[in-house]
């Protein structure tokens, strides 16, 4: 039995073996078709993921430009409240223990510089020669938003040269009585709650206490520090202040306290800041296109096609252009970043060609259309189909070719009073957006005019280098205008699987605004 | 895969058509298919119904081919990688089926002496013999062939259909019971 069952596999084997069979015609198209499908998927998903990739990026750098705008809104607000400041300035005041009552009782002194030379004299003077005592110098305070490094150096410093120029200007030190911080800050709170709100983030507020020696009389000399950016430079001013002195107020210690109009110290002034900024520039360029040919496919033997030369015969590039902006930020004062979308648009015309018929993918026959940038499948309406082999006379054609890049590149800038000169260079991702070929076919009786567009054996990206020279004239602190000679060069092919390796590379010239924030 | 070490195994012309293939280009495609197309439509033969099947699994197993090309290692022919790719495209096709076609059918039990049908059998052309086979029940059709034709063992059988050994030694025996009444069936017409 077994060997019975042996002897029919061994019969099936060999039918097997001789058996042959004719695959259905069908059947390539239905699987060039599914082919077709898992590409055009697979093209998707990568093109998707490209653009997550730039609109995650697009992002990032829109939020980097917001950020950075919202920063500068905010100093050029803190200026504006610092200018703000300046006018009503700082106050003297003179206070007594009594408080609430001090108006009533006229022992409330205020001087303001409110005004030209406005003043509020006291109404019941104090005895200019009541002991005052220098109880405490106490608090400097800042408010939530100032630059806390920077707050706390100037309170070093104020209070280091402030006392020691109060203390050594009065002569009364040996007889200051200190108050204790709890003192000190109940008799300052009543102030300060309504000078802290009406402070903004950049003053710095000092509270000179004194009491007479015999505890019935206090002077407060509140005293108010402007830390204003002027320049870039945090310049500490003591804030404008003119007005009569007070009678009571010791001449030395009044003017220890009184700066005159317009005059401010700087206590120190740091090194020069540099403040990173951001700038478009929006261009438009006239381009001067040109490729590299390089044999790609080859033929059965190993040895590659020589399409090179006759494509290069054939085809001359037209006048093209390319437009877009970039976004530069300004690290240093020499270095920057940028980046950008540009968009280019090639036109090359093709001379009169004999296209041959061949099998296309899908395993119809076409005539085929070979380009620097891929090759396409005519089939014309009239006449009978053709068969492998046949030929037909195309007329010129233009080809058209479009990309839109991405490119970061680093920046150098050496500036010279209006003028600044920016040289640029770096990587750039290129997507050809669209590839078209528009021609006319014809035969002795025939024309017909054609159009290809998505031509196969191109890529749908490229890598390039590039660089530019931005010439950059300012018109004013935001505007400057721009002449921008550019190079760009193709690192990877644009083509897959065509007859050429193409590389293409451009050299232009372009115009254009800059904005700076 | 190396293209190198290809070069010691493929004749230069199908070495260039799977580098085509590699790179995705669709006449590299073409020429593949059309090199492989006829031999392995009759393999899809074995495996399916009737043509029409042969023909899903046909397609289905050259996309699987053009898909899963770069797995291709030059461990043996290419021809035999892409025979394997084709019967792994015909078994996944049965895998998704009902399971309906793993009833063991019932036949003719009587032991029959096939030393003489086999000699009447070697009169039958192939496809005479490949239509025998296609009328087998799917399951029975499955293990004959993976075990007939691609030389597996009940082990492999069992792994690849995800089926017991047994059930495989079984739907062979099955496989091979009906095909004998089919042949006695065949010769008694034929004596008739």
């Amino acid at each position: 039995m077994d060997k019975n069952l042996h002897d029919i596999d061994e019969i099936f084997r060999r039918a097997l073996q001789q058996y042959d069979d004719e695959a259905p015609v069908c059947s390539w198209e239905k699987i060039s078709a599914i082919l077709d499908r898992d590409d055009a998927h697979k093209y998707r998903k990568r093109s998707i993921g490209w653009r997550r990739i730039a609109i995650i990026l697009l992002l990032l750098l829109s939020g980097l430009m917001i950020y950075e705008s919202l920063k500068v809104t905010k100093k050029s607000r803190l200026e504006k409240d610092i200018a703000q400041e300046l006018k009503y300035g700082d106050s003297l005041i003179i206070n007594d223990e009594q408080g609430e009552d001090k108006n009533a009782n006229g022992r409330n002194i205020e001087i303001s510089n409110e005004g030209e030379n406005s003043s509020v004299i006291p109404d019941r003077p104090y005895n200019e020669n009541s002991n005052l005592a220098h109880q405490e110098k106490t608090e400097l305070s800042s408010a939530e938003n100032g630059d806390r490094s920077v707050f706390d150096k100037i309170e070093k410093i104020v209070l280091e040269k402030e006392e020691a120029l109060l203390i050594q200007k009065s002569g009364y030190h040996e007889k200051f009585k200190r108050l204790n911080r709890r003192q000190v800050l109940s008799q300052k709170e009543k102030k300060d709650n309504i000078a802290s709100q009406k402070r903004k983030a950049t003053s710095l507020q000092a509270n000179y206490f004194f009491l007479t020696s015999d505890s019935s009389k206090q002077v407060t000399i509140q005293k108010e520090f402007i830390l204003a950016k002027i320049d870039a430079l945090p310049v500490i001013k003591l804030t404008e202040f003119s007005g009569v002195r007070p009678s009571f107020v010791p001449k030395n210690i009044f003017n220890s306290f009184t700066v005159k109009k317009g005059s401010a110290i700087n206590f120190k002034r740091p090194e020069l800041a540099f403040k990173p900024y951001w700038y478009i520039t929006a261009f438009a360029s006239s381009d001067w296109s040109q490729y590299n040919l390089d044999n790609d496919v080859e033929d059965n033997n190993g040895n590659n096609q020589d399409e090179r030369e006759e494509i290069n015969n054939r085809e001359k590039h037209e006048p093209s252009f390319s437009a877009g902006f970039f976004a530069t930020r300004q690290f240093s004062k020499n270095w920057g970043l940028k980046t950008g979308l540009i968009f280019s648009s090639t036109v090359i015309s093709i001379d009169p060609q004999e296209l041959y018929a061949s099998q296309t993918n899908n395993g119809t026959v076409a005539y085929k259309y070979i380009t620097s940038s891929g090759y396409g499948y005519v089939k014309p309406g009239f006449g009978l189909p053709p068969a492998i082999g046949d030929s037909i006379q195309s007329t010129e054609a233009q080809h058209n070719l479009q990309s839109i890049s991405l490119p970061l590149m680093f920046t150098g800038k050496y500036e010279k009073k209006k003028l600044a000169i920016i040289p640029a260079a770096g990587v750039s991702i290129n997507f050809i957006t669209n590839a078209t070929v528009k021609t006319e076919v014809k035969d002795a009786l025939n024309k017909e005019t054609v159009s290809i567009s998505g031509l196969n054996g191109m890529k749908s990206f490229y890598l390039g280098l590039i660089a530019d020279v931005n010439f950059m004239y300012s018109v004013n602190d935001r505007w400057s205008v721009s002449i921008l000679p550019a190079f760009k060069y193709a690192v990877s092919p644009i083509t897959k699987s065509n007859v050429v390796k193409t590389y293409p590379y451009s050299a232009g010239i372009g115009a254009g605004l800059v904005y700076k924030f | 895969m190396s293209m190198q070490q290809t070069n010691h195994i493929l004749p230069d012309s199908t070495e260039l058509i799977i580098r085509g293939c590699l790179a995705g280009d669709r006449a590299s495609q073409a020429k593949l298919y059309h090199l492989f197309a006829n031999k392995m439509m009759a393999v899809c033969m074995w495996y399916a119904r009737n043509r029409e099947e042969a023909e899903e699994i046909l397609q289905d197993g050259f996309v699987r081919i053009f898909r899963y090309i770069h797995t291709y290692s030059n461990e043996g022919s290419f021809e035999g990688w892409v025979r394997s790719t084709m019967v792994s495209a015909a078994l996944s096709k049965y895998r998704s089926k009902s399971s309906k076609m793993w009833i063991v059918t019932e036949f003719n039990n009587n032991v029959h002496d096939v030393g003489e049908d086999a000699v009447f059998m070697s009169k039958y052309d192939e496809k005479e013999l490949m239509k025998l086979v296609q009328k087998l029940p799917p399951a029975c059709r499955l293990v004959f062939s993976l075990y007939v034709f691609e030389g597996f063992k009940h082990r492999e059988i069992a792994k690849a259909l995800q089926i017991s050994e047994g059930t495989s030694k079984s739907n062979l025996a099955d496989a091979r019971k009906i095909l004998q009444n089919a042949i006695i069936v065949k010769k008694k017409i034929a004596n008739f």
